[in-house]
């Protein structure tokens, strides 16, 4: 450690500290206009500078690392001349448009020519004179404000890792932008926004629209993805007017993705549903919420009543909160009697409960800002860029700050290929084979940790045995990865101090995520990296509470707080808390309840927040299945393809009209907060069901939110010291979290497994059938500008990418004679579609992407429910 | 992107035709940006947007930044060079025999300043330090042609001929 003095203040900080972090450690801020912490420093402004005692000349305080002894002075009358001289220097060319600026109040120039007091300029020039960039999306460039901080360069590289912008020409003429000054045509992250200390580069939805101090901001939990990062909701009149990340909050540390910043949009959408609707004679008409409620109940009940509660089934969605999630549980099981419930297609929560087999826990083992300091990372099936970007932002600060290596595994040549220094591009589905090619490697070269394994886990004889059948020839012919590549990538690993491995889940096979998660964890147990900071395997969830969803027992054989439903202790300790009884029978997962419904068993299905249609495979079949339902009831914002085949449609509030909380990708609870409204009739979810029950004739829990967290917390042990107070911070908690006095997990598995050891639990890769006819691999997936069907209601988002499209290698592209954009029909025994194609690297030869999202012209049309991989035919038009 | 540009779109990336292939071998290696440019500028007599592209997949630098670094240094061009390079000397004694005065009459009939080329690509104006035939000052070479002991009247007389030889 090293102590000094800052204006006669004694620190002590650790070797390398910045004078700037040591003074606000001591209280007393230094001005900046080129420095973030999200950065590294640059020195480019000068205003932050700063005097040592006893010698000569100012230095930058953001630029200096602190030494033993050094005695500070932060405010001399050299010093404030010296930068006042520097904002004169910044303000000849600055236009001092200030009353038209949207940064007015929160630029960081006009605050310090304020608290300085400039007010003349001895200094005299022209004033800059650029055409302001009105085309961009989302972005308005006006760079006549800029004070060339160099910050937007910065974070787009170092953070982002997109690089689109750069500093242009020299000396007068320099300033910020792309290549040949055109229009931007990135990651639409809004990163550099958000650290430009001026107007320069402005929230083009924000424009002109209110003062900072004018608006409120809440602090709340994004409501896309999986990683939870922290938005601050700025809203006026019942309005967002703005969204933005800040820098000391929540795990994402101010960065967001173009969905979170810019894809709040559907709120405020014309097409919200903002009154409850019954069908009659075909069509809908608005009810009231008696007359809605009290049909749905009538109806439940008969169907009850006639066929029992397991006519009944219930599908929901892991967008709603914790809180949420375990009430409707709690109506479906208690009340209405039936453990047909399933979450999220039933197949995109394998990957965790695969863990739970293996290690104990169904989540990921570490906290994802480790991420940043592992410094060996495989990117394991994972399109992070599109899935999860704010976690790629994680990979790249690894990559660029820690010289990480990245390790793709992919059958596409995804854009996170921009980092890798391995990728390792393998046939569609022969991942398992791959990591099972690694650990052999890493067996036959002895670089296995002999005593983690011997002291840990169990069952390393087993894997021995069946990794035999994973030579590096065998892997090579299975995987189509050179060996060389892939026994490189798992020296690597093996030997890495830190080495992660990241799984996005969500439109993939349940087979393969499971034994992908399998193989992912018999890899990080044979080569010690888990239990420890920096290592892990990360599970990254599709929704933003896909982790609750789970946790909460949305699934047709667990409890909340994965309480084993078959135990008939663990059912009476809820039946006892309830005061209701549950059915002793595992239900059917969705897509067994949508063959039951085909057949005629389910009379009654409740859906809330799901868009079955288009979010689940083979879309023409869950259509029959759907339509053969007598009682349909959906919940939701909108009228979705799945909503308008209800008979009863009830009006749901979206996150940022509700409190609760969500979990994500880190087991890290965090509090979701309202900024608004609902608008017209439409309540939260958790109104409805609360509703519904009581006129079932059952009081299912006190109204608030923070009750219904107190109920959980009694009921699921991982959560029993998640309280609200307690949530109000920066960060959240991870569970587990046993106690009021429990600080959270931000890593698993330290001292022990909760099974003792860890099991290793041998995958073997299994070729899918061998379909012949159909030439195309098809895969599907997200987008990074899209998430299922909310974000299609964000124009803005729909005007970055508004129609579906396949993806195509060139080197096909050349073989058929495709063009870009030109018209191809794809069909595969399920169904077909008709999209344009988009040309590009990032496909692998002789594999079709299709993005998921796209009702009627998705990838959904395409896949089957089996679930294995789909093969397609394609025709020009 | 004229169409008579040396290059090929394959899907979203853009490839060049001819580039010396190479190049190649310096893959991976930021610090031969400047070299590469060089030797794009030496084949195509300015750097194309595609060679852009191209040298962006070699060394791994992304094109918004080496836009950055063309647009930094003098030395490079993101236009062809007209068909008739201007140089017009500056050395000491062209200077002294009024040179900034030829460099106006130049700028005049040809609407184009220093490092500039003409809208019909004819002409690119360069200015030179001194092109060692200072007897002549002051002195301009067009392509491999000198004309010295310039005045107003002799510039426009020699432009014209230019002009009209096409
Ligand atoms: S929006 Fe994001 S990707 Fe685009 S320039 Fe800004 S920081 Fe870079
Ligand atoms: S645009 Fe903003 S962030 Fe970028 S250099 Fe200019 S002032 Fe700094
Ligand atoms: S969608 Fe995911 S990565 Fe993007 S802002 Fe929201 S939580 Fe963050
Ligand atoms: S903040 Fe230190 S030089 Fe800009």
């Amino acid at each position: 450690m090293v102590t000094l003095t800052i204006d006669g203040i004694q620190v002590t900080v650790p070797p390398g500290t910045m004078i700037l972090e040591a003074a606000a450690k001591a209280g007393i801020k230094i001005p900046t206009l080129c420095n973030s912490k999200r950065l590294i420093p640059f020195g480019a402004c000068r205003v932050c500078v700063v005097q040592q005692k006893g010698r000569r000349g100012l230095m930058p305080a953001c630029f200096n690392p602190v030494r033993n002894g050094m005695e500070i002075l932060t405010n001399t009358p050299d010093i404030i001349k010296a930068r006042k001289i520097q904002l004169q220097l910044i303000l000849i060319s600055h236009p001092l448009d200030c009353p038209v600026c949207d940064a007015g109040g929160q630029c960081e120039l006009q605050n310090l020519v304020y608290e300085y007091g400039v007010s003349e300029n001895s200094f005299k020039g022209e004033k800059a004179n650029l055409a302001t960039d009105h085309v961009s999306p989302f972005i308005e460039r006006n760079l006549n404000r800029c004070i060339l901080c160099g910050m937007c360069v910065r974070i787009c590289d170092e953070v982002v890792g997109a690089n689109e912008i750069s500093f242009l020409n020299r000396g007068f003429k320099m300033k910020i932008g792309t290549d040949f000054d055109r229009p931007m045509n990135c990651e639409f992250c809004g990163q550099c926004v958000s650290v430009c200390p001026v107007g320069a580069l402005n929230d083009r939805m924000f424009l002109h629209k209110a003062r900072p101090w004018d608006m409120k901001e809440t602090q709340t939990i994004c409501g896309y993805c999986g990683v939870g990062c922290t938005l601050t909701v700025g809203t006026k009149n019942g309005r967002i007017l703005r969204v933005r990340g800040d820098e000391s909050r929540g795990v994402n540390q101010g960065t967001l993705c173009v969905k979170g910043r810019f894809g709040w949009e559907y709120v405020h959408s014309p097409e919200r549903l903002t009154s409850p609707l019954i069908k009659k004679d075909g069509s809908f008409v608005k009810a009231t919420w008696e007359e809605a409620i009290g049909l749905v109940v009538k109806r439940l009940k008969e169907i009850k009543s006639e066929k029992g509660g397991s006519a009944i089934a219930g599908l929901c969605s892991p967008r709603l909160t914790n809180e949420e999630l375990y009430s409707y549980q709690k109506l479906m099981r208690g009340v209405l009697g039936t453990n047909h419930i399933d979450h999220a297609g039933g197949y995109s929560y394998a990957a965790p409960l695969a863990l739970r087999e293996s290690l104990g826990y169904a989540a990921s083992t570490n906290s994802i800002n480790e991420i940043r300091k592992a410094d060996v990372i495989i990117a394991l099936r994972s399109d992070l860029s599109e899935t999860h970007p704010v976690i790629k932002s994680e990979g790249v600060l690894a990559v660029k700050r820690r010289k990480a290596k990245l390790i793709v595994v992919n059958s596409r040549n995804i854009y996170l290929n921009k980092f890798s220094a391995f990728n390792l591009l393998v046939k569609p589905g022969s991942e398992v084979a791959l990591i099972n090619g690694m650990m052999q490697a890493i067996l036959q070269e002895g670089l296995a940790k002999e005593e983690f394994v011997s002291s840990r886990t169990e069952g390393i004889e087993a894997l021995k045995q069946s990794l035999k059948n994973y030579s590096p020839e065998k892997v090579e012919a299975l995987t189509g990865v050179s060996r060389a590549s892939f026994v490189e990538a798992a020296r690597l690993f093996a030997k890495a101090v830190g080495g992660v491995i990241l799984i996005s889940t969500g439109q993939a096979s349940e087979k393969k995520d499971r034994d992908l998660a399998l193989a992912a964890s018999n890899l990080t147990l044979l080569t010690g990296q888990i239990g420890k900071e920096n290592a892990g395997i990360f599970i990254l969830g599709e929704k933003n509470n896909s982790q609750g969803a789970l946790d909460m027992g949305l699934t047709p054989g667990w409890l909340p707080g994965y309480a084993n439903l078959g135990n008939p202790s663990e059912r009476e300790r809820f039946e006892k808390s309830w005061k209701l009884s549950i059915p002793e029978q595992e239900g059917m997962g969705a897509l067994s309840i949508l063959q039951a419904a085909e057949e005629g068993k389910i009379a009654g299905l409740y859906i809330a927040g799901e868009n079955p249609l288009v979010a689940y495979p083979d879309s023409s079949r869950t259509k029959k299945a759907l339509a053969a339902v007598d009682f349909l009831v959906v919940q939701d914002c909108f009228l979705s393809e799945t909503a308008s085949l209800a008979q009863v449609v009830l009006p749901a509030a979206s996150f940022v009209e509700k409190d609760g909380t969500f979990t994500n990708a880190d087991r890290r609870v965090q509090q979701v907060r309202p900024g608004l409204y609902p608008p017209g009739q439409a309540r939260p979810d958790l109104w409805i069901f609360q509703q519904l029950s009581k006129s079932l004739g059952y009081k299912l829990n006190d109204p608030s939110a923070k009750a219904v967290m107190d109920e959980i917390k009694n009921l699921v042990p991982l959560y029993g010291g998640i309280d609200y107070a307690r949530l109000d911070n920066p960060l959240g908690l991870q569970w587990p979290c046993s106690s009021a006095d429990h600080p959270g997990t931000p890593f698993l598995y330290e001292k022990d497994f909760p099974a003792g050891k860890g099991k290793f639990i041998p995958v073997e890769f299994e070729e899918g059938p061998a379909e012949t006819e159909s030439p195309w691999f098809l895969i599907t997936g997200p987008t990074m500008v899209h998430s299922g069907s909310l974000s299609l209601m964000s124009p803005g988002l729909t005007r970055l990418q508004g129609e579906s499209y396949v993806q195509v290698h060139p080197e096909d592209a050349r073989k058929l004679g495709l063009e870009d954009n030109q018209k191809v029909i794809l069909r595969s025994k399920q169904g077909q579609i008709t999209v344009k194609t988009l040309v590009s690297w990032n496909a692998a030869p002789g594999l079709l992407f299709v993005p998921c999202h796209f009702g009627q012209v998705g990838g959904n049309c395409l896949t089957g429910r089996d679930l294995t991989i789909t093969k397609v035919q394609l025709e020009k038009v | 992107m004229k169409a008579s540009e040396p290059w090929e779109r394959a899907g979203d990336k853009i490839r060049l035709q001819g580039f010396n292939l190479e190049l190649w071998k310096y893959e991976g290696e930021p610090g031969s940006l400047i070299p590469l440019l060089q030797a794009a500028q030496r084949d195509y007599s300015y750097i194309p947007e595609a060679a852009i592209h191209y040298i962006s997949d070699i060394v791994g630098i992304p094109p918004a930044q080496i836009y950055g670094v063309i647009t930094f240094y003098t030395q490079f061009r993101l236009k062809p060079l007209g068909k008739y390079l201007l140089r017009i000397c500056n050395g000491t004694a062209c200077h002294v025999n009024g040179s900034k005065l030829m460099g106006q009459v130049i700028e005049d009939e040809l609407g184009i300043g220093v490092g500039q080329t003409t809208e019909d690509g004819f002409f690119t104006v360069q200015s030179v330090a001194c092109l060692g035939c200072c007897s002549l000052s002051p002195v301009m070479v067009i392509n491999e042609d000198t004309h010295g002991r310039l005045d107003p009247r002799k510039i426009r007389k020699i432009l014209k001929s230019y002009q009209s030889a096409g």
